[in-house]
């Protein structure tokens, strides 16, 4: 497979390709594939990024970039990467929003924005997106609290280097100064990433929806605000960043994700009584087009990887771990196809390579004798799902 | 009929009975003929009197004397209307008038005084309308010389307005939270639990600021110190030590402390 590229891509050398949030870890992981802390933070001595000046910008970047290297000195994260995106082309940028490190709207701009992550991307700062410096914390299942603690002590390092360069834009009253003023005080946003098809299949996700709005919390798309939702991923995030500190919005998060989490097992119970053929008929189906296809779309392919990986949480079928879903509905994002194969690729042989990147995997699962009708699998290449390793694929 | 003396200068009948209400601030004038036209030409209301009794053409602005000359047949309209004339018409700063132009009487007074309070009970809804206005100051008053745009409050750092703040959703720098602290706050107390921030704040520069502190409170306690010692030298006439003491005083008052 991907191997006829010249030149190693430069984004792939560059990180892990399976992300510390992708990873098995964290609480409720059946439900919750990823917790997110992010705090905005901006410098008092320059104006916001979209009104700023190209070489402010460039300053910016320049110095936090500098004050990431001396923070990751001195807190252990030598392995830091820095990636201004001027050197990358726009899929590669893309792919950063594959991954979860990138905004759509950071990603147009050129000038002076930029990326600083780890290796594994658990901890990572977005540089002149919507603020200056968006120091974010990205781990494996609910883990808000730690990834709060990780982001903070980051947050603690940077400030200290800016300290003497005009520092913070912080005021008494309002906090931590943002371009929107909708997220001044802590500049705080803490999301998770929720795995809730049962709650769309039994149409009860609006209902959810609204009672998140009613405490305060966002279900969003899963790439953040104004996205649409792939493969049943939605995205809850509090809205309230003042008047209130950061631990009570911790807890909040945490609490109304647990509440989200009963809801949504109760109501894959339901899909295993009253809903069971409907069900069913969807996972089998996913299984059905992910086994035979030769080319998909990405927005299928995430689909039906999504009734699989509920297939594989209802115990109807075997071989696809919550590991491998979260890396291939990554891997399988148009951009991460072309960094990974180093070139541009039109879309209808991206459909085609998706399918060859897929089949192995797919190859392994195996439902359940329920599924009467449906071929179980090929038995020669079948090995046992658990001792299935990374270097497997490509 | 009781005679009410205008307001300006006290010896003439009050004839011109002016209201004005300026964001939801009622100001009451009684004046007399004469003093109503000089405030009018030189406060520049009177042309929304002429244009609203149909006296002015818009296009005639620009010549002076016409100018004049209507303001004259607009006020005499006015004087031979019999107490029911009332003119409105909205400045675009949210300011209101009301002209009564009937003599005074005390009947009328009251009456006009109900016309005020609608006209109050009404000022709520022209928030909306003088919001409308703003946006479209330059196309309702195409010709209006007397009318300046209103001086709008600009951040002095980024020179960005409330309006476009508003349209955008974003501040431009954060000196912007300072020239528009008022209305951040109300658009906060709306939007987020308190306009207060009561979670984690810049800690280095919390340290920095108490380490200041520090050293500053003690190079203060030393020189007292020091001085006391100079006082207690002196007064027992040991005018070595006290040499000593000043010169020591000199170099400890002498001291910087970084940030002052």
């Amino acid at each position: 497979m991907a191997t006829n590229y010249p030149t190693p891509p430069l984004l792939l050398s560059c990180f892990e390709r399976t992300a510390k949030w992708m990873r098995r870890g964290g609480r409720e992981n059946d439900i919750v594939i990823s917790s997110r802390v992010r705090l905005a933070r901006n410098l008092r001595r320059y104006e916001f990024p979209h009104r700023a000046s190209a070489p402010d910008l460039l300053t910016i970047r320049h110095r936090t970039f500098q004050a990431l290297h001396a923070a990751g000195e001195s807190s252990g994260l030598t392995d830091l990467r820095l990636l201004p995106f001027e050197e990358f082309t726009g899929w590669e940028r893309q792919s950063l929003v594959d991954r979860h490190l990138s905004s759509r709207e950071h990603i147009t701009e050129e000038i002076g924005r930029g990326v600083a992550a780890v290796a594994d991307a658990s901890l990572s700062a977005l540089v002149n997106e919507e603020d200056h410096i968006r120091l974010q914390s990205l781990l494996p299942g609910l883990q808000l609290d730690t990834a709060y603690s990780l982001v903070d002590k980051l947050d603690d390092a940077v400030e200290s280097f800016f300290d003497q360069r005009g520092g913070y834009a912080y005021s008494n009253v309002f906090g931590y100064l943002t371009a929107c003023p909708t997220n001044a005080g802590t500049g705080m946003r803490a999301s998770v990433m929720l795995h809730l098809p049962a709650l769309e299949i039994t149409g009860k996700i609006d209902k959810a929806r609204n009672w998140a709005d009613d405490n305060k919390l966002t279900l969003r798309g899963t790439f953040g605000e104004g996205s649409k939702i792939w493969g049943h991923l939605h995205q809850l995030s509090n809205q309230l960043t003042l008047g209130t500190d950061e631990v009570e919005i911790l807890l909040d998060a945490e609490n109304a994700t647990r509440e989200l989490c009963t809801m949504e097992r109760q109501a894959r119970l339901s899909l295993q009584g009253k809903w069971a053929d409907e069900t069913r008929d969807r996972v089998g189906r996913a299984y059905g087009t992910l086994r035979y296809a030769r080319r998909i779309s990405c927005r299928e392919a995430t689909d039906c990887l999504s009734y699989l990986r509920l297939g594989h949480e209802l115990n109807w079928l075997k071989g696809l771990t919550r590991q491998r879903f979260n890396e291939l509905i990554v891997w399988i994002r148009p951009a991460y196809l072309q960094v990974l194969h180093g070139r541009s690729i039109s879309s209808e042989e991206r459909d085609k390579l998706r399918m060859e990147l897929l089949r192995p995997h797919i190859n392994r699962v195996r439902l359940d004798s329920s599924f009467n009708g449906t071929p179980a699998r090929t038995p020669s290449a079948a090995p046992n799902p658990e001792t299935v390793k990374q270097e497997d694929i490509a | 009929m009781a005679n009410v003396l205008c307001d300006v200068c006290g010896e003439q009948a009050a004839t011109v009975f002016v209201t004005k209400i300026v964001n939801n601030e009622t100001t009451r004038q009684r004046l007399c003929e004469s003093c109503a036209r000089h405030r009018a030409t030189t406060e520049g209301w009177m042309q929304h009197l002429l244009q609203d009794s149909g006296h002015l053409d818009t296009a005639q602005t620009d010549d002076i004397m016409s100018f004049l000359e209507h303001t004259d047949a607009a006020l005499e309209a006015f004087m031979d209307q019999d107490g029911s004339a009332e003119a409105e018409f909205e400045l675009p700063s949210s300011t209101i008038f009301n002209f009564g132009g009937f003599p005074a009487d005390e009947d009328l007074v009251d009456e006009m005084e109900e016309a005020e309070m609608e006209e109050d009970l009404r000022a709520d809804d022209f928030d909306a309308v003088n919001e409308a206005l703003e946006a479209d100051q330059h196309q309702l008053f195409p010709h209006d010389h007397t009318l300046r745009p209103i001086p709008t409050v600009r951040c002095s750092k980024c020179s960005t307005t409330w309006d476009r703040l508003r349209q955008d959703g974003r501040v431009g720098c954060s000196h912007c939270y300072i020239v528009f602290e008022e209305q951040l706050r109300d658009v906060m107390n709306r939007v987020q639990r308190a306009a207060e921030h009561t979670g984690k704040h810049p800690r280095t520069a919390e340290k920095r600021r108490r380490r200041l502190e520090h050293l500053r409170a003690r190079r203060d306690h030393r020189l007292e110190m020091l001085n006391r010692r100079l006082q207690e030298a002196v007064a027992a006439e040991k005018y070595e030590d006290a040499a000593k003491l000043r010169d020591k005083i000199k170099i400890v008052a002498s001291t910087i402390v970084s940030g002052e």
